[in-house]
């Protein structure tokens, strides 16, 4: 290509994106969007009123969630998004009370985790399914819902709530111990091996190594043909184990 | 003999690495009896390689070749070079600039390296990537922390909602991609075009495989762990202390952009395309709603921490989405022409600390605490004490950068000012120089 040919393309190119900018502008001038006069103010009120529909409620939910990544008043109506969220995550609407608990838990509420914490201890006052607020208690290694992870780690019969139990104790180091056994047992499901392997990794790295270490043995030991090897396990600890002291 | 090349100010290997904005490089001979005529050009090392051209100076157009003569007293010769558009490298050193001379040849390798579209990646592109990551991650004890400590409820306000959001981004993107090129000088922060369907970016072998949910009931939108490949490396991802990637998708991430927000608000929020994006305005006071639409919308088309801004950089595909925001800037700086910091049609600032285009940025600059009420800073500043990350293949932005360094990331007004990064769909043009 010469560097005629060569600039040319760049003059091409940039006349495709200009006129293609044009027509957009065209457009948008003669079909100007539909705004609220007020977006902000329109859903914060649906978003709080218990006697709109979910559907409204959980709209105006995500559409606050939208406008806060660039709304310059954004932390004016942030007190009043909360309480918009705690009113929802108290609704009759399981779909709702999770959306908004997902939203409270994001930006750090102490009194809706210790809420989540509280519906774990008694199914009865539970607002979220387990499982779910456990996944939501485990994005804060500071919730201190360590206590009923332990319980729910050694008691819980639904294996998606055992698993997100394990990933609140990721970060607990009193669970190495836990994780080493999960890790080494063939008889654990791979998901809970391999989110055992990364906490051990996480909290204990020398441990993982002697772990797998033994782990490579008793595969030795025992089967030739390494039938019992999960190797979706073993791909998994291959890849932590590149990982640095 | 081999002669002496500087790129980018040194002999160093480590600062080889170009992109689209012409960067400075310099040759001579040892003492020699006489001048040696020597010609530059580029040759790949590998049939994918990248190309580059020359300069002979910043400002001139450039061209295949450029024929220099070196004095016989050693003195150096400048010359400029750049990665040629459309060629980008996909390895390091897969391009070489090669000084020819009666005497023979001396090869340099380079690369060309520009954020790419990740959704069209090479697979060892992909791969070299993943494992940069994987290693700034470290299964949660490494530096990766530091940078989703910097994006939380508290520094809020440091990084969105006024006109700074775009350049704090910048800077942010430019010292991760930087920490990541101290593990692998090959790397680049690709980006997710989230105006078109990346079905090999959302999927096991790159960010995870993304349920679909639906944006309106029923069903539940709350994140949900993506699913890798058995080994993949950012299946042992950790953030917080805590194991995995939690997103949902509303949309069909195999067939579909990210639509923002459609059936359900009223009016709808959607994800303007990128045409629609430059459509916004010729002057930043209106090109910088785009914080609204694509970028927002582009956050909540999904469920899980991406989708709020305390929780989103948990999630490796913030960088990426940030990446294609920071690409669009890029993008339009070039169609309009908005390369100078002084210029308020290329930056219009605000009268709060961080927004002026004179002010450093948090946390690079270590400030915090509630200087006044009008000027509040976090209490904290991760990775403040370091300031954001040097390379050896560009001069700035320094480690406290201003919010005005992040403008002209091309070095269009001095070439001094170039970020040393770019992207494969933004051109170079001189800044006035001759056009052939």
């Amino acid at each position: 290509m010469s560097n005629e040919e060569y600039y040319q393309r760049i003059r091409e190119y940039r006349k495709k994106i200009e006129l293609e900018r044009d027509a957009a502008r065209a457009a948008a001038e003669a079909a100007p969007a539909e705004v609220a006069a007020d977006p902000v103010e329109l859903a914060l009120t649906r978003l709080a009123d218990p006697e709109e529909t979910r559907e409204a409620r959980a709209a105006s939910l995500q559409h606050l969630k939208a406008l806060s990544f660039s709304s310059e008043t954004f932390s004016d109506w942030l007190p009043r998004f909360l309480e918009g969220l705690r009113s929802a995550s108290r609704s009759d609407h399981a779909g709702l009370r999770e959306l908004a608990f997902e939203a409270l838990i994001a930006y750090g509420s102490r009194e809706d985790q210790q809420s989540l914490i509280d519906g774990l201890a008694d199914p009865e006052a539970a607002l979220v399914s387990p499982a779910v607020a456990l996944r939501l208690l485990s994005q804060d290694p500071h919730a201190p819902a360590r206590e009923v992870a332990r319980s729910l780690a050694d008691t819980a019969t639904d294996p998606e709530t055992r698993l997100e139990s394990l990933r609140v104790l990721a970060s607990d180091p009193e669970s190495v111990d836990r994780f080493a056994g999960i890790l080494a047992d063939p008889g654990e499901a791979t998901d809970a091996r391999t989110l055992a392997a990364t906490a051990l990794g996480s909290l204990d790295r020398a441990r993982l190594r002697s772990v797998a270490a033994e782990m490579e043995q008793a595969t030795e030991a025992v089967s030739e043909a390494r039938e019992d090897v999960d190797v979706d396990v073993e791909a998994h600890l291959n890849s932590l184990l590149d990982l640095p002291e | 003999m081999a002669l002496e090349v500087e790129i980018n100010g040194t002999t160093d290997p480590a600062a080889r690495y170009l992109t689209f904005a012409p960067s400075p490089c310099r040759i001579r001979q040892d003492p020699a009896a006489g001048d040696l005529a020597v010609t530059l050009r580029s040759r790949r090392a590998q049939p994918a390689g990248g190309d580059v051209l020359f300069f002979a100076t910043p400002t001139s157009s450039s061209t295949a070749t450029l024929d220099l003569t070196l004095p016989a007293n050693g003195d150096p010769v400048n010359f400029w070079t750049a990665g040629k558009w459309g060629n980008p490298s996909c390895d390091d050193g897969d391009c070489l600039l090669v000084a020819e001379s009666a005497e023979g040849e001396t090869t340099v390798p380079l690369m060309v390296r520009v954020r790419k579209n990740a959704n069209t990646l090479k697979c060892r592109e992909r791969d070299r990537f993943l494992e940069a990551f994987k290693l700034l991650n470290n299964g949660g004890n490494g530096v990766f922390q530091d940078f989703r400590d910097m994006h939380v409820s508290q520094s809020g306000e440091e990084a969105h909602r006024g006109p700074h959001f775009l350049p704090w981004h910048r800077s942010y993107l430019l010292d991760l991609e930087r920490q990541l090129q101290l593990i692998d000088p090959a790397v680049s922060l690709h980006y997710w075009r989230f105006d078109e369907p990346a079905p090999h970016l959302l999927d096991p072998d790159f960010i995870g495989a993304t349920e679909q949910v639906p944006e309106h009931f029923p069903g539940t939108q709350s994140g949900r762990p993506v699913a890798f490949r058995p080994g993949h490396p950012l299946a042992g991802w950790v953030t917080d202390g805590t194991p995995g990637i939690l997103r949902t998708a509303f949309f069909d991430t195999q067939t579909e952009a990210a639509p923002g927000l459609l059936t359900t608000v009223d009016p709808p929020f959607p994800l303007i395309d990128q045409t629609s994006t430059l459509a916004l305005g010729s002057v930043y006071g209106q090109f910088r709603a785009m914080e609204g639409t694509p970028h927002g919308a582009a956050h909540v088309s999904f469920g899980g921490p991406i989708s709020a801004v305390p929780t989103a950089a948990k999630d490796p595909l913030f960088f990426m989405l940030h990446s294609n925001v920071d690409r669009l800037w890029a993008l339009w700086q070039w169609i309009e022409d908005r390369t100078n910091p002084s210029d308020p049609s290329s930056y219009e600032g605000s009268d709060r600390d961080g927004r002026r285009v004179g002010d450093t940025m948090w946390p690079w600059n270590n400030v915090t605490g509630n200087l006044t009420p009008q000027n509040p800073r976090p209490p904290f500043a991760p990775r403040g004490q370091f300031g954001l990350t040097s390379s050896p293949a560009a001069m700035a932005p320094g480690t406290t950068p201003t919010v005005g360094s992040m403008v002209d990331s091309q070095g269009h007004q001095a070439t001094t000012s170039q970020l040393g990064f770019g992207y494969d769909d933004v051109p170079f043009e001189n800044p006035g120089g001759p056009m052939p």
